[in-house]
């Protein structure tokens, strides 16, 4: 798109446009929306609904063309209510329903429905058609979501058009011809995709319904509001709701963030918030045997447990463990009290399965939007991006398959971008930083580790020449993050222009970095020794050693130094990567305090049980991957007895002789932007000013360079690269008797939110060990049958599959999916894990 | 029901590999998967899926679109009985019930013995012997009632042993010998065809032109030399001589001979192929060749003729476009339901291969080029360029927006390419060999060379004629002897329709003008594709309404959603009126829904869709309530007014 604009003239008015861009986007940035049906900004136009004709001039005389096709052009002359314009609408319509059916009544878009909204304001009074319409069987459960109604549809190829272009899963079609076409799937193929909910928010008619929202409400009846999903892109959505109850989630277009797509586990994920399962009061363990408590019992059974630890064992007997599903303000509350109020620093948000914090801190920021901009290149140091960041993978994929991106992977694993990238490196777990230093400076002879050194050079070209994002996450809890982050810090010293976005899978975990949830730092990507003097002035303290990240909290709790262990909606039984040191650390603390919103496994061993609130009943600000601010939105009342989080600080505080002066989370906030110099100048109303919220730092270049304006002397220094200091990588030599595993994410997993969703359930499956197809071959492996995976943490049985996007040598199994556990294989002090695998037995 | 055999999936890697993009392939691969089973099965969608690289829903989205292929079992032979506007005329509803009845099954249903599947098709391309009808795409012409059930005995007795079992449909495949092939042009090649630029700046003029012909034809001259479909029998008649010429001369003489020689496409639209030829943008490469040889304008039967009988003609003028503009492969695209011209064509692909007349050193030069034939499934709009581009492609044949989408500048695979029409191709051997000059010395001023017409109807004799393009006139070519020889039993003309069935309706008044383009342009209507269709005063003027609004209302690919919903909304007002079931203000409503899909009613036709074949289906419409509304009017009910009527006694 070219930067100078260009003068067309609208229904007698001349504006301004960019040049190239659509008319139909032109007229409607100049307030004069053209009705339309299959136009999507976020689509290619196709020019099928023929809706949106206009009368344009262009020097030859007026005649009818489709504005969403049409590129706006210097002189264009356009009326888009002229006669011949009006009648070929009006034409339209007519013929739109024709065959449409009139049961507005009890349809579920009634109310909400383009095509209701245009007949009622210019359709004809009556149908000059008298025939019988056409008739299909309705509706069609084409998923398990998602129901059609062909009769309703009106072919406008939204639908099919997303199904392909943007998620490019061409599941969905048109079948037949002419007046017989109709969209339908496969028989026995359903639409079963991770993004199948975004074709229902995108019908423009009532033909797609999903299954969560049929028939539960009328348009009309709900109360919206506008929200940030707590996901680590932190999508927008709008959150509707009607007589208390979350009944429908959608996707909302910021340019910043999603473009208005969700994936369907969030999407549908609502559903959890209303489930039986959720904790409502109080426990208190009484004869091994956790039994409702009031609150005051309940905390005053916390606070005497705490009192007990600092006076026994100090501030760093206490840890706290979890946080990353909250927002800043409860993350915030709950780093002063742990490290203002009680000083430890044992804290950390992330549970083994992140990156180190102060890397995360000091690598300079990318954004979403600088990722996917055109010309550029991205390399993903990440597992699949469609199983854990469904926004970001829709962008992507689009950028990227447009051909306007060039991606690299660096995965042990295929992914669904494999077939789209540059070049694909098959990393083996452990490899990664030895790959990082052959792009920079490639071997002699064909190849390292099986990648051709021409393949590297190409790789470094691109790297060197444009712009360049690293998307920086783990691809495998089976192996240390610390190679990974070897290789992002090495790319980053020797690439100065590269950015880097860190996908911390759990949602708000970039921003309980942010917050200070996380051990060695302070608000602010500040450190302890550069801005401990700051907080400690404005806290009355900070921790005066230095504290453990998660593993080496558990590893000192399994050890007995850990007198109270706090979990802030932290389930280690279930999500820290090494199974048996979990265990050994919850069996060996003292008192367990959880603060919950389901009674997951670890919440089972707790002494102390605290019902929290979740997404929906509060208000606060979600900081994403990028350091973006968006609004959290209250639109239900939660359980009685359920409180935030930052209360719940504030209350723990108060039985420890201190106040938080938090009595609301605009308290938290504002203290927040008063004190970190990232944060600083990101109003509570600032950040809500906007659909794409604020990016932090809001002075900065988005670097992690800010400035502060702190109520008193001079703003803490943030984290540089030259703070960062990562444990050694040691390079483990690869064992040919051995298969080295990759413990990989699925979307539907066995998470307490999919589990509690009726909806999505079902979704997760037992996972299998996949195995390139000739090792599955080699083992004399058929389908189903059960193998033995011995690491030396461990053993599991499981089935095996042959998978072609599993590399020789290599092993996945996912975590988390409800079967075999790999975590009963992990160790998580070993560098790769490495697993001998037995043939079936006859 | 079943996957493709182990042979059948070698052919298909084969097919595939002719291609740039795999997906192309998909429609030839249907017809394997047809070939094999009789009709094609979801396994065999899912194996066509896994062999081109995508979902079983896409292939089946591409499938369903087309008429020839058939999702379940059906009988040995279908027998298709084309009820085209032409053998409308020559009685083929008569055909039609006559062969419901005598078979015992309704249209589309199959015999108990499993022999014959019984179907009615739009037109097949044969109007001049109608009533006509297909066996297994196998041509039986002037069918009455009592050689429809002596054929269908004879099939029953196995009488027709050429006749193969359905699904197959040319028994000739193309086979391109190893070391034969000019290679894939793959749509991301950076720069022209390697040949291209050591024939730039030579400035060879073409060598003198030859000594034209005296007996005036240009592109039938062979038809009645029973071997002109073979290489040797095309070589004796000065086969491939334009090729031998152009090859002599540089690319720019001969674009520059071709655009002298004031060429109109043959297809329809009538647009100036030397013109056309100099949209390819300079700079841009690959470039590719689309021949249309998917005929299918109801009336029309003049491509079929020119593709069975001298396919190597049609072969040599492929490779003459090639040479001229540098591009670097050819797809030849015939109608499906064309079997013969498919065998054909594939006959004499695979001779010319063979003898280094296509492929790599053509003629022993550097020059070469690939022609893959590609056969369709049945789809009319898919004669529409854009729509033929995306069937080509894999594709439902749906066409795109002009613009952005003229196929010579974003054309098949987003490259430029030429789209042009059989008969205009095959026009290229002669201009080249006897000169652009000799060329416009054959027809009127605008209109140069001559033009084949098919003349079907209420004429005495129809038949397929070349005649002078632009100096012949309607009354020449419908009442003289050596054409039409005028209309049947000495009845008088009602009406004719001078270019296919989009084109608006002529009457006795237009009968003088000439076979012009711009003469009949001019006069509201269109010489479209060579059919002319005549009717005599017999004819029942909304029935043959209609039939042709009927044909489009099948053919609509349902893109735009005033052609799809509104040509079978004008077909179901017709049907009902034909019911004696009409409404007082149908023949208004008519007009209106015409006039919502072709604004205003004007000639040539504004759209509210992409194409003109909805505007198409307002034609015989707008001609019917123009010339003929009391004929309409005659079918609505009487309304007696109550007062005036005599009371019981």
């Amino acid at each position: 798109m070219s930067e100078t604009p260009v003068r067309i003239t609208v229904d007698g008015v001349e504006i301004a446009a960019a040049a190239g861009q659509l008319l139909i986007d032109a007229c409607e940035q100049a307030g004069t929306y053209i009705p339309r049906f299959c136009y999507h900004p976020r689509m290619r136009p196709v020019g099928m609904c023929r809706m949106c004709l206009v009368d344009v001039d262009t020097g030859r005389g007026p005649a009818l063309a489709p504005s969403c096709m049409l590129e706006v052009r210097d002189g264009m002359v356009v009326e888009t209510a002229s006669d011949a314009a009006r009648k070929a609408q009006d034409g339209v319509l007519e013929f739109l329903l024709v065959n449409h059916p009139l049961d507005c009544p009890v349809c579920d878009k009634g109310g909400e429905c383009p095509l209701q909204d245009q007949t009622m304001a210019y359709g004809p009074g009556e149908s000059r058609f008298v025939e019988e319409k056409r008739h299909f069987d309705k509706p069609l459960a084409i998923s398990e979501l998602v129901y059609l109604d062909r009769e309703r549809c009106i072919l406008c190829d939204r639908c099919t058009r997303f199904a392909d272009e943007v998620a490019g899963e061409p599941l969905i079609g048109f079948q037949g011809r002419g007046y017989h076409t109709e969209v339908n799937t496969f028989p026995d193929r359903p639409f079963d995709s991770y993004f199948s909910g975004n074709t229902v928010q995108i019908c423009p008619v009532g033909a797609l319904t999903a299954r969560p929202y049929r028939f539960r409400a009328r348009p009309w009846d709900l109360t919206e509001t506008t929200s940030t999903y707590p996901n680590a892109t932190g999508d927008r959505v709008s959150v509707h709701a009607s007589r208390n109850r979350l009944l429908r989630i959608q996707g909302v277009d910021s340019e910043a963030v999603n473009h208005g797509w969700l994936a369907d586990r969030d999407r549908f994920s609502f559903e959890a918030v209303h489930s039986p399962e959720r904790l409502t009061e109080p426990l208190l363990r009484k004869d091994a045997e956790l039994s409702p408590a009031p609150w005051s019992a309940a905390l005053a059974a916390a606070g005497d447990a705490l009192q007990a630890a600092l006076g026994r064992g100090g501030p760093s007997s206490v840890a706290v463990l979890g946080g990353a599903r909250l927002c800043s303000e409860d993350q915030y509350a709950w780093a002063k009290l742990a490290k203002g109020v009680i000083g430890t620093d044992n804290v950390d948000a992330q549970l083994g399965d992140g990156l180190p914090a102060e890397l995360v801190c000091a690598l300079p920021r990318a954004t979403i939007a600088a990722a996917c901009r055109p010309g550029g290149t991205v390399l993903t140091l990440a597992g699949d991006l469609r199983e854990e960041f469904g926004s970001l993978f829709l962008r992507l994929r689009t950028a990227v398959g447009s051909g306007d991106v060039a991606l690299v992977e660096m995965a042990p694993l295929a992914g669904s971008l494999t077939a789209l990238a540059r070049h694909s490196l098959r990393v083996r777990p452990g490899d990664a930083d030895m790959i990082a230093e052959a792009i920079l400076d490639p071997p002699h002879g064909a190849a390292i580790a099986g990648i051709a050194t021409d393949e590297l050079r190409a790789a470094a070209a691109l790297f060197a020449d444009g712009p360049l994002t690293v998307l920086v996450g783990r691809t495998s809890v089976a192996e240390s993050a610390t190679t990974t982050a070897h290789a992002a810090l090495r790319l980053a010293r020797a690439f100065p222009h590269a950015r880097f976005l860190p996908l911390l899978r759990r949602g708000a975990a970039a921003g309980a970095i942010d917050a200070g949830l996380v051990p060695g730092l302070l608000p602010g990507r500040t450190t302890r020794q550069g801005a401990g003097a700051w907080y400690g002035a404005a806290w009355g303290g900070v921790p005066e050693h230095p504290g453990a990240d998660a593993a080496g909290i558990l590893v000192a709790a399994a050890a007995g130094r850990i007198d109270v262990l706090v979990l802030l909606g932290a389930d280690p039984l279930a999500d820290f990567p090494d199974r048996e040191l979990a265990r050994r650390a919850l069996e060996r603390v003292g008192t367990v305090i959880a603060v919950d919103v389901f009674g997951t496994a670890s919440v089972g061993c707790a002494d102390v049980v605290l019902p929290a609130v979740t997404f929906g009943e509060r208000s606060g600000t979600h900081v994403n991957i990028e350091g973006r601010a968006t609004a959290v939105t209250r639109q239900v009342t939660p359980p009685v007895q359920c409180r935030r989080d930052w209360e719940i600080a504030a209350e723990l505080a108060l039985l420890l002789g201190s106040d938080l002066r938090i009595a609301s989370p605009t308290d938290a906030w504002t203290e927040l932007t008063d004190l970190s110099p990232l944060h600083a100048g990101a109003s509570w109303d600032g950040v809500r000013a906007d659909l794409d919220g604020l990016l932090l730092p809001v002075a900065g270049d988005g670097n992690g360079t800010g400035g502060g304006n702190g109520t008193s002397g001079a703003p803490p220094g943030m984290v540089t690269l030259e703070d960062v200091r990562l444990p050694g990588a040691p390079v483990v030599p690869f064992d040919r008797y051995s298969y080295r595993l990759v413990a990989d994410r699925s979307l539907y997993d066995r998470g307490t939110v999919v589990a509690n969703c009726p909806s999505l359930a079902s979704f997760a499956r037992p996972a299998r060990l996949r195995l390139n197809p000739r090792d599955f071959e080699r083992l004399g492996c058929r389908p189903d049958d059960l193998l033995r995976v011995t690491s030396p943490a461990g053993a599991v049985s499981v089935a095996a599959s042959a998978d072609d996007r599993v590399p020789p040598a290599v092993a996945a199994l996912a975590v988390n999916s409800g079967g075999a556990d790999p975590g009963e294989l992990i160790d998580i002090d070993a560098a790769v894990c490495e697993v001998r695998v037995e043939p079936p037995i006859p | 029901m079943a996957r493709l055999s182990d042979d059948n999936t070698r052919l298909a890697n084969e097919i595939i590999g002719r291609y740039p993009r795999a997906r192309s392939a998909l429609i030839p691969l249907l017809h394997v998967a047809q070939a094999q089973d009789g009709h094609v099965s979801d396994a065999a969608m899912e194996h066509i899926a896994e062999l081109v690289g995508t979902t079983p829903s896409e292939v089946l989205s591409t499938c369903s679109f087309y008429e020839m292929f058939k999702r379940s079992p059906g009988g040995t032979y279908r027998l298709n009985i084309c009820r085209g506007i032409s053998c409308h005329l020559a009685g083929a509803d008569d055909v039609i019930a006559h062969a419901s009845e005598s078979l015992g099954v309704p249209v589309g249903g199959t015999t108990p013995d499993g022999t014959v599947t019984l179907e009615a098709v739009e037109c097949v391309a044969a109007c001049t012997e109608a009533p006509c009808l297909q066996v297994n795409y196998r041509y039986v012409g002037g069918v009455a009632t009592e050689d429809f059930d002596r054929l269908v005995a004879e099939l029953r007795d196995g009488e027709h042993p050429d006749v193969p079992p359905h699904g197959t449909v040319s028994t000739v495949r193309q086979r391109i010998p190893p070391g034969r092939s000019a290679g894939v042009s793959l749509p991301e090649g950076q720069g022209p065809p390697p040949w291209w630029e050591r024939h730039q700046g030579s400035g060879d003029a073409l060598p003198a032109p030859a000594p034209a012909p005296a007996d005036g034809m240009i592109v039938t001259a062979r038809r009645h030399q029973p071997d002109a479909h073979t290489l040797e029998g095309y070589l004796r008649t000065g086969g491939y001589e334009g090729l031998r010429r152009a090859l002599a001369a540089a690319p720019a003489a001969v674009h520059e001979e071709v655009r002298a020689a004031s060429l109109l496409g043959r297809g329809g639209a009538g647009f100036p192929a030397g013109v056309k030829w100099g949209f390819c943008p300079p700079d841009v490469w690959p470039r590719y060749l689309v021949v249309n040889g998917d005929e299918s304008e109801p009336g029309t039967y003049k491509d079929r003729l020119l593709m069975e009988r001298d396919p190597h003609q049609l072969i040599e003028g492929c490779l003459i476009a090639c040479y001229a503009l540098g591009l670097s492969q050819c797809f030849l695209y015939v109608r499906g339901e064309m079997a013969l011209a498919a065998e054909r064509i594939a006959g004499a692909l695979n001779e010319a291969y063979a003898a280094g007349y296509v492929g790599s050193d053509i003629c022993g030069s550097d020059f070469g080029t690939d022609i893959v034939l590609h056969t369709g499934a049945g789809a009319y709009i898919v004669g529409e360029e854009t729509a033929l581009i995306e069937s080509l492609e894999g594709n439902r044949g749906m066409p795109r927006l002009k613009p952005p989408y003229f196929p010579a500048a974003i054309g098949l695979y987003g490259r430029p390419t030429i789209v042009n029409n059989v008969e205009t191709l095959a026009n290229l051997p002669w201009i080249v060999t006897h000169g652009a000059a000799a060329f416009v010395g054959r027809g009127a001023e605008q209109s140069a060379g001559t033009r084949v017409f098919a003349v079907s109807g209420h004429v005495r004799t129809p038949g397929v004629f070349e005649v002078p393009f632009g100096t012949t006139t309607f009354r020449e070519i419908i009442c003289d002897e050596r054409y039409g020889g005028g209309i049947r039993d000495g009845r008088d003309l009602k009406a004719f329709i001078p270019g296919g069935a989009s084109a608006p309706w002529f009457t006795e008044e237009h009968l003088d003008l000439p076979l012009d383009k711009a003469t009949v342009d001019a006069a509201g209507s269109m010489l479209g594709s060579g059919a002319i269709v005549v009717m005599d005063s017999t004819t029942d003027i909304p029935r043959a309404c209609h039939n042709l609004v009927r044909f489009f209302a099948r053919e609509s690919c349902g893109k735009c959603t005033p052609c799809r919903e509104g040509t079978s909304w004008l077909e179901v007002i017709l049907e009902r009126i034909l019911a004696g079931r009409g409404r007082p203000g149908d023949l208004d409503l008519l007009s209106d829904v015409c006039d919502n899909i072709s604004p205003g009613l004007a000639w040539p036709p504004r759209m509210t869709t992409i194409c003109p074949l909805g505007p198409s289906a307002a034609s015989p419409i707008v001609s019917g309530l123009r010339d003929f509304r009391e004929e309409f009017e005659a079918y609505l009910p009487r309304r007696i007014p109550v007062a005036a009527a005599p009371l019981a006694s």
